[in-house]
Order: structure tokens, then C-alpha cells, then sequence
């Protein structure tokens, strides 16, 4: 062993060595988030219930950004809201997907008119969000954001319909302006759309929202 | 002596340099086979199909620039396409395909259903040893004749496999895409062969 470290040979043999291991192993990051589960959402807080529609809504704080999505999105002024939706009639149908709701501040709107509402906007596109956590990410390791790139899609409300007796779930991702402070009383809106009458069902519940 | 390690200088800097700015283009195969996946067959529903599937599905293309200078390719849409024929002709009795859209509600079928592609998403591991991930989200959209909706749903499909070293990372790859295909139609399948809305019709078809 001695013979073999003092030869040059042998320590360019080492060097050579440790830079293939490195060059192999070396690439990107890896990462597991957890899935977001409910396990009773029937009279919990942030749920509502009509003889049509039932709906469960929370907003992710920061820390809970940080556990299911690997960064904060807030910090980008993005909410991630999980959504629970069933369609508790007979015998109708609904189709619902992420343009169908719409989030309002309750707090102005226990002071003015329905009218001067503010409206934070959904994001229209999935691939919409993508692009500026990826760039904010791209000073990291680059497949940290590839990784949660996929996670946002992964997790994301999918367009769907619901037939009667059955649910669907996912994150709707509401982008808000800069320059908003998010409320801590919000109307979560959705629309369903009767596939057989063509008639939109119009069904909101409160979220509380706590940073 | 001084000259001697000047040059080595300029040809390891020139070579450190090269090694920044070059870059290539990493073409992953997809596979090419019929899926042979365990499908618990059902007996199919007795309707003509029109299966819409549009050219932005079948000639999709998976593009990513790691940002050094690599850029990575998977030609997925061909499989896609491919496979999603054979899984409609399962659980129908008659398929008719085509790629135009602007065609959907015609008279020559009983329904007609569109395919969609919302996201794809491939993430390596973090080492040759990690695995790597690749995500798919189709959405369905299944109408009348008269282009009323009878069902629609995103169906999600998995694939995971090991990253790959060097020389193995493009079989891998192509090992992943097959689990992932695979994935999206079983799913696709059972969420069709299940779907109430789509027996209610079919039932309607046949009184």
C-alpha cells in the first residue's frame, strides 16, 4: 500500500478514479413530496354542502408550500388551493375544471357591494406557473425544478365530470397581484356545468387562510 | 521547462473551455411495440367509435435544454398514437381513427372522443442509482353526434425507472416511456369500461 501511494502512477490511477465515480453519480436532484390526503372533510371548517354540490377547500401556507411542493410558492405570489368537490345529487352530471373557480376577499366584501368584490384570477394554463419557478430555480440544482415542475402537474385539478355519487380533487394554483396581501377570509367559487341541461350551478364556500 | 507546462496550460484551459460550451443533442427512443399489458379485458361496448386523434398529439415531440448546453428529445407522439388505437379497439367493437379535428361530430359513429394533451414531464435522478420519473396528463373528451358531452377526464400515467448511467441511460429511458404508456392506457381503459356516463349512452344507443 505504501508502494502504492507514493507512486505517481497510482495517485493519477486515484485521481482518475474519483472524477469517473463523480462524472457516473454526478447529476441531478432528486425529490419525493408527499401527497396531500383528507381523511373527513363533512363538517369540517372550509367546507359547504348544497343538494347538489358539496365543497372542500384549503389554502397551503407557506410551510405546507415548503412539504408539498418542495418551495414556496406564496413567495411567487402564487395559493395553492386543494380542492375537494362532489356531486351530491340523484342523477345529473357535472363537468368541472380550474377556470370554473374563482376566489374573492370576504373581508371587502362585508364592507362594500358585491360589485367592488376583488377577484383574484385563476390561472388559466398549467404551463403558465411552470415558467417562472423553473427561472427563479435555475440558481439552484436544475432538476429541483424539474422535479417540481411534475409535481405541480402531478397534483394539479383536473378537468373532469362527475357523475352522480362521486368526487374529484386536486390544486387549483391562483396567481394574485404583487402588490396584494392575501386575506385571511376568502369565497372559494365554482362553477359546474350540467352536461344534460346545459345549466351552470353556481356553489361557494369560505376558506380561512392562516400565514 | 516553463515553456513545456505553457503549453499545457493553453490545451487544458482550451479543452475546459470546450467542455463548457459544447453541447449535444440526446435523442431518447420511444418504444415501438404493441402494448402487451395485462389489461383485465371486459366485453367491449357495442358502438362505433370515432377516435380523434389530433396531429399536435401524434407528432408530440418532448424537447428539454438542461441549460449546459444538452439538449434532450423523445419523439412520444407516435406511441401514443399508436397505442391508443389498439387500446379503443378493446374496448369497442368499432374504431374509425382520424387526425382531424374540425371532423368530431359526424354520423358515421355513435360518439366520437378527442384526446388532449395537457402536460409531460421527465425528471432524472439525482444519481445512476436514483430513479427517474416520467408524468403524462391526456385528457379525454367524449361527445354526441351532436357534439353534446357524454364524458370527459384527465387520465394521468407513470412510468419510473432507473436514471441510467453513461452508456444506459437512453434503454432506460425507453424502458420508462413503455411503463409510462402502459400506465396512461390501463388507466384510460378502466376509467372507459367503468364510466357510468358511457354505459348510460350506450345503453340509450341500443333501446
Amino acid at each position: 500500500m505504501r508502494y502504492f501511494s507514493n507512486t505517481r502512477k497510482m495517485r493519477k490511477t486515484l485521481v482518475f478514479t474519483i472524477l469517473s465515480v463523480m462524472l457516473v453519480t454526478n447529476g441531478c436532484g432528486g425529490k419525493k413530496f408527499p401527497v396531500y390526503s383528507v381523511k373527513s372533510i363533512r363538517g369540517r371548517e372550509n367546507f359547504s354542502a348544497n343538494r347538489e354540490v358539496s365543497i372542500f377547500a384549503e389554502p397551503m401556507n407557506k410551510k405546507a408550500c415548503q412539504k408539498y411542493f418542495g418551495t414556496n410558492l406564496l413567495s411567487k405570489n402564487i395559493l395553492p388551493v386543494f380542492v375537494n368537490i362532489k356531486n351530491t345529487s340523484c342523477d345529473k352530471t357535472f363537468l368541472v375544471q380550474k377556470s370554473y373557480f374563482s376566489l374573492r376577499d370576504i373581508s371587502k366584501a362585508s364592507l362594500n357591494s358585491d360589485n367592488e368584490q376583488r377577484s383574484i384570477a385563476a390561472i388559466g394554463l398549467a404551463g403558465a406557473i411552470v415558467a417562472p419557478i423553473s427561472m427563479v430555480l435555475t440558481a439552484g440544482l436544475i432538476s429541483d425544478s424539474m422535479y417540481i415542475e411534475q409535481n405541480v402537474h402531478e397534483k394539479e385539478f383536473k378537468r373532469r365530470t362527475i357523475p352522480a355519487g362521486e368526487e374529484a380533487q386536486g390544486f387549483i394554483y391562483f396567481q394574485y397581484s404583487k402588490k396584494e396581501k392575501l386575506p385571511e377570509k376568502m369565497t372559494l367559487e365554482v362553477t359546474a356545468l350540467d352536461i344534460k341541461s346545459s345549466k351552470k350551478i353556481k356553489h361557494n364556500v369560505i376558506i380561512s387562510f392562516k400565514e | 521547462m516553463n515553456k513545456r507546462i505553457g503549453r499545457k496550460m493553453v490545451y487544458l484551459l482550451s479543452l475546459m473551455f470546450f467542455l463548457l460550451v459544447s453541447g449535444c443533442t440526446h435523442m431518447m427512443p420511444v418504444p415501438e411495440k404493441d402494448l402487451t399489458c395485462d389489461f383485465i379485458e371486459r366485453q367491449p361496448y357495442d358502438a362505433t367509435l370515432k377516435l380523434v386523434l389530433p396531429t399536435a398529439y401524434c407528432d408530440y415531440v418532448w424537447i428539454k435544454d438542461n441549460g449546459l448546453g444538452d439538449t434532450f428529445k423523445m419523439p412520444l407522439g407516435k406511441n401514443l398514437c399508436f397505442n391508443a388505437e389498439s387500446m379503443f379497439k378493446k374496448a369497442f367493437t368499432k374504431v374509425i381513427t382520424t387526425h382531424d379535428n374540425s371532423t368530431i361530430v359526424t354520423n358515421d359513429a355513435d360518439m366520437a372522443v378527442e384526446a388532449k394533451l395537457i402536460s409531460f414531464d421527465f425528471a432524472f435522478g439525482m444519481t445512476v442509482f436514483h430513479e427517474a420519473k416520467q408524468v403524462i396528463n391526456v385528457e379525454w373528451t367524449m361527445t354526441d353526434p351532436g357534439g353534446n358531452i357524454i364524458w370527459v377526464d384527465t387520465i394521468q400515467g407513470v412510468g419510473t425507472a432507473s436514471t441510467g448511467g453513461i452508456i444506459s441511460y437512453k434503454n432506460d429511458a425507453k424502458k420508462n416511456a413503455y411503463k409510462l404508456t402502459t400506465d396512461l392506457y390501463k388507466k384510460t381503459y378502466e376509467a372507459i369500461i367503468e364510466s357510468r356516463e358511457i354505459q348510460n349512452y350506450v345503453l340509450q344507443l341500443r333501446k
